[in-house]
């Protein structure tokens, strides 16, 4: 700043961030003691600025305590958190109201068999199905299945699993049902939440990776969390599908690198706090979850080989064009269709991606 | 430096801004968190009612959050908090104003000094700062609140026209004329 060849009036002083900050702080003193020495005019506007910064940050206001401004901001989440939950709950009245209009015989005989959670489980599947048509699809090949789904989410289907999904996400959630096993990398929306019900469990998130297991039969359902946060609760008996309902019940929040087991017998969850430490849930992670996305100055033609291997597809692209290709990026916590995008724009030069399945086609003008 | 520093200031709070739009409640809660003690001074210094004042908190957050999706991602964020705040004291004074006559005295700020010993280097300082501070309680509710924002709270001209809802000119001049009462008055003889 040329402070020194203004002519200063007492306004540009009190106005002066650098002179209030030697006025209230004791900085910039050199500059400014120098100044006001300077000649009888200048020591007069400085005094006089002075003492006018002085008087007006001598006003005592007292503010409120750290603490104080915390149980505030306690008060205040409640009440908005209690208005959206009545929201909510109207919504599911008048969604409940127009079911039992219809189904009115098949739905009250479920409504009212509260011991049969499987049968509730399933009644929810077909409310759902009857609602938006979802799309079913069954991996019966004995390799994962990669799934995009149409907010860019991937899924990575195991074998002789059920995925459940709706060819568009439409109202203020994402939700898919899965029976059997998956490994999800959901795109980032904290304005859509996206619920898994799997069995009698609903997994909630905002954008995140973790694996779902919740085979037909088998005892226990399991969600482990790789990235993000995700919230685990029960799907409420005779609650139907409402997320907030389940908002209310018992919920576990998951952090990365921890799991939940779901006891179906005790109809209660076990949380296991560190996956590394269990031997028994470790064995069942898949290549994805231990694999790191960090990449660093590496090939791109190995880049998609771990892409390949992890995901079960194919990667079809120009080997010759793209053997000076070398990458640093980092794709973990991102779904696969967006992988591929940053790798495209990472590599410039017209290079795009085409999905069909399991296969992804690259074509490229090769690399700088 | 210190421009940047400002201008750092107002981007921050647009981020935080433009996060709540889109649900973020981290975001949320920082900025209830920023600005709950420089509103709850303000609100005090002008409306001297502290349940009033925290309770006008309250709401205007409440608020922000409820209608978060409508909200416009453009603002100058301390300025729009200000106002919205303000607002909401006096809507809520007048609907008590029914049951409760308000005292003139309400709408009028009044500053309290508490001189810290350490910046005063002698007694002859000590007894023009006392002045002054005498001749500030003197100023018109509009000029003490100019004053406030301006030199206290570091607003710009813009914010405060916002603030105290009249236009850039009008400031200008208030804080003119407000400024040149003083001017003479702590000339050094």
């Amino acid at each position: 700043m040329k402070k020194e060849f203004k002519i200063w009036e007492f306004q540009d002083l009190i106005e002066n961030e650098s002179f209030k900050n030697w006025v209230i702080n004791q900085e910039d003193s050199a500059f400014w003691e120098d100044f006001a020495t300077r000649n009888t005019k200048n020591a007069q506007e400085v005094e006089s600025a002075r003492i006018f910064i002085l008087s007006i940050f001598s006003i005592n206001i007292k503010g409120k305590s750290e603490k104080e401004i915390i149980s505030a901001y306690e008060e205040l989440n409640l009440q908005k958190n209690k208005e959206k939950r009545q929201f909510f709950t109207q919504i599911y009245r008048i969604v409940a109201t127009v079911l039992i209009l219809g189904f009115g015989g098949f739905l009250s005989f479920i409504y009212f068999d509260k011991s049969n959670i499987a049968e509730e489980f399933k009644s929810v599947i077909l409310e759902s199905n009857s609602k938006s048509g979802l799309i079913e699809q069954i991996n019966y090949n004995t390799l994962p299945q990669i799934i995009t789904l149409s907010d860019g989410s991937s899924v990575l289907l195991q074998p002789n699993s059920k995925l459940s999904y709706p060819s568009e996400f439409k109202n203020d959630k994402r939700e898919v049902f899965l029976t059997g096993e998956a490994f999800f990398e959901v795109s980032k929306n904290p304005l859509k939440p996206f619920y898994v019900y799997s069995n009698e469990v609903v997994t909630r998130v905002y954008g995140t990776s973790f694996r779902v297991i919740a085979y037909e039969g088998q005892e226990n359902v399991e969600v482990m969390v790789k990235t993000g946060k995700v919230k685990v609760s029960k799907v409420k008996i005779g609650g139907k599908l409402d997320p907030s309902n389940s908002l209310i019940n018992d919920e576990i929040t998951l952090l990365p690198n921890q799991a939940a087991r779901f006891l179906k017998k005790e109809s209660s969850f076990e949380k296991v706090i560190q996956i590394s430490e269990n031997k028994e849930i470790q064995t069942e992670l898949e290549e994805i979850e231990k694999l790191s996305f960090e990449f660093d100055d590496i090939p791109v033609a190995q880049i998609f080989k771990t892409i390949e291997d992890v995901y079960s597809i194919k990667i079809d692209y120009p080997r010759n064009k793209m053997e000076k290709c070398y990458l640093t990026t980092s794709l973990t916590d991102i779904p696969l269709p967006e992988k591929m995008k940053i790798i495209c724009l990472a590599i410039g030069n017209n290079t795009n991606y085409e999905m069909f399945g399991n296969n992804i086609k690259i074509t490229t003008d090769g690399c700088n | 430096m210190d421009i940047n520093k400002k201008n750092i200031e107002e981007l921050n709070d647009l981020l935080l801004w433009k996060d709540i739009i889109s649900g973020d409640e981290i975001s949320f809660e920082k900025l209830f968190k920023k600005y709950y003690n420089s509103l709850y001074r303000f609100g005090n210094f002008y409306f001297r009612d502290k349940d009033l004042v925290e309770d006008s908190i309250h709401d205007v957050f409440l608020e922000i959050w409820k209608y978060k999706s409508n909200l416009n991602p453009d603002v100058k964020v301390k300025a729009y908090l200000y106002s919205c705040f303000k607002n909401r004291v006096f809507k809520k004074m007048k609907i008590s104003r029914r049951i409760f006559t308000i005292h003139e005295e309400q709408y009028n700020p009044e500053f309290e000094f508490s001189v810290e010993e350490i910046l005063i280097r002698n007694e002859y300082e000590a007894e023009k700062i006392q002045q002054l501070n005498h001749l500030i309680n003197q100023l018109s509710p509009k000029q003490k609140e100019i004053i406030y924002l301006r030199y206290f709270e570091n607003l710009s001209l813009e914010d405060i026209s916002t603030i105290m809802n009249i236009n850039y000119q009008s400031v200008k001049n208030l804080l003119h004329r407000t400024i040149a009462k003083f001017k003479d008055s702590v000339k050094i003889k």
